[in-house]
C-alpha cells in the first residue's frame, strides 16, 4: 500500500512539474512591438517610424521574433564626398546585420539623376539581385527571391536601418512590392541620427580607415548564382 | 459709459497682447556679409565659432540617403532669388555644435542670431513638411524672420 502511494505521488510529481516545466519554457517574455506609426514632417515621407526609431532603438534590440538589417554598403563607389559625405560604414547598432540595399536591386533612374545634379556620381551599378522594368522587380538570378527571402525571413519581424532612412524606405518598398507583409517591416531610420548606447565603431583609431571585420555581413557572391535571361 | 470705455480699453490691450504674441517674431536683417551672391557656403563646425556674433541662415544636410523631396533646390533657389548666401554644414559636423542639442535631424534650415536659433525647420513635424517642398512656403515661413534685402 505504501509502495502505491509513493508511485502515485512519484507520477502526480512527473505530471504537474511536466507540465510547469513546459508552460515555463512556452513563456514569452516578448512585450508586444508598438503598430507601425509613421514620423510627422520629412520623416514620415522616408516612412521611418514614429515608436521604433534611431533614437528608441535600444529597447527592441535582441529580440528573438526581429531581424535587424542595415542597408548601407561597406564601401560606398559614390562620390558622397562631394557633399561632405563620407564612403565607408563608420560604425553601426549592435545587433544589425549589413546587407546592403545596392546588391539587392538597381537605383531607380531619377534617383542617379537627383544624385547627379547634387553632385554625387558613381553610384553604384553593377551586378543585383534584382532589376526594375516598368517599376516591377524582376529577378536577375534563379536563386533572388531564395536569397531575399533568406536575408529577410517573412516569418519574422524585419528592421530596417540606412544612414538617414531612405535605403531603408527603398528596401521596404521593394520586400512590400515582391511580397512581404509591410506591416511587419519598421524602417527604423538612419544610423547618424543614432543616439543610443550600442554603437559599434569600424573606425581604426588613429587612421581614417575602417575594420570591417567587426560587421556581421551578408556577402552575396553573384559569380556563383544562376542567371535567369 | 466710462465702464465701457474701461472694458474696450482691456479688450484692445489684450487683443493687441495676443497679436503680439502671434507676430511677436521680431523681423531681422542678416550680416551684411550674407547679402551676397546666394551661394552655399560649405564649412565645418569650428567655422562657425567666428560666427557667433553673425546673423545667418544656416543648412544641415544628410548626405547619404536618398531624399525623395528635393528640398536642397528649393533652398538654393531662394538664395539665387534673392542673392542670399546660406551657411551650409554637413549632419555629421553639426553634429559638433551646440545647435545640435535643439535640432535632431537633417535637413534642416536654422536661423541663427547672436550664436542663438531664432527658429529652424524641423524634419520630424507635420507643420514644416511644406515648407521642405514649396518654395513659397518655405520663403514666407523667412519672411516672418528675415529682411531680404540689404538695409
Amino acid at each position: 500500500m505504501k509502495k502505491i502511494k509513493l508511485i502515485v505521488l512519484v507520477i502526480i510529481s512527473l505530471v504537474i512539474g511536466g507540465l510547469y516545466g513546459y508552460s515555463f519554457n512556452n513563456k514569452s517574455d516578448l512585450k508586444p512591438l508598438p503598430a507601425q506609426e509613421k514620423s510627422e514632417g520629412l520623416r514620415g515621407v522616408y516612412d521611418i517610424d514614429k515608436n521604433i526609431n534611431e533614437k528608441t532603438i535600444d529597447n527592441y534590440l535582441g529580440r528573438s521574433d526581429v531581424v535587424y538589417r542595415d542597408v548601407r554598403m561597406l564601401e560606398d563607389t559614390a562620390t558622397w564626398e562631394n557633399k561632405g559625405g563620407e564612403r565607408d560604414l563608420t560604425g553601426f547598432v549592435e545587433g544589425f546585420e549589413v546587407i546592403p540595399y545596392a546588391y539587392l536591386t538597381e537605383f531607380p533612374q531619377e534617383y542617379i539623376d537627383q544624385k547627379k545634379s547634387e553632385n554625387v556620381s558613381g553610384l553604384y551599378q553593377g551586378k543585383t539581385l534584382f532589376r526594375l522594368e516598368n517599376g516591377k522587380y524582376i529577378a536577375n538570378y534563379k536563386e533572388s527571391m531564395d536569397i531575399l527571402e533568406y536575408i529577410f525571413p517573412k516569418d519574422k519581424t524585419i528592421f530596417i536601418m540606412c544612414g538617414a532612412g531612405g535605403y531603408a524606405n527603398f528596401t521596404k518598398q521593394m520586400l512590400g512590392s515582391l511580397g512581404w507583409d509591410t506591416s511587419k517591416i519598421y524602417n527604423v531610420g538612419g544610423y547618424w541620427n543614432y543616439e543610443g548606447n550600442r554603437r559599434v565603431s569600424t573606425k581604426i583609431e588613429g587612421s581614417n580607415k575602417c575594420d570591417f571585420s567587426k560587421v556581421p555581413y551578408h556577402n552575396i557572391d553573384f559569380d556563383r548564382l544562376t542567371e535567369v535571361n | 459709459m466710462k465702464k465701457i470705455f474701461i472694458i474696450m480699453l482691456s479688450f484692445l490691450v489684450l487683443t493687441g497682447c495676443k497679436l503680439n504674441q502671434n507676430d511677436g517674431k521680431e523681423r531681422m536683417y542678416l550680416s551684411d556679409e550674407y547679402y551676397n551672391r546666394g551661394e552655399f557656403i560649405e564649412l565645418k563646425s569650428n567655422d562657425l565659432l567666428d560666427k557667433i556674433d553673425d546673423t545667418y541662415v544656416l543648412f544641415t544636410y544628410n548626405s547619404y540617403c536618398s531624399l525623395p523631396v528635393p528640398c536642397e533646390d528649393i533652398f538654393k533657389s531662394f538664395a539665387k532669388k534673392y542673392d542670399i548666401d546660406f551657411v551650409s554644414i554637413s549632419f555629421e559636423e553639426f553634429k559638433n555644435t551646440k545647435f545640435y542639442n535643439t535640432v535632431k535631424y537633417a535637413p534642416s534650415i536654422i536661423i541663427i542670431k547672436n550664436n542663438e536659433i531664432v527658429d529652424y525647420l524641423d524634419a520630424n513635424s507635420d507643420k514644416d513638411l511644406n515648407k521642405y517642398q514649396d518654395q513659397k512656403e518655405f520663403e514666407s515661413w523667412l519672411d516672418k524672420y528675415i529682411y531680404f534685402n540689404k538695409k
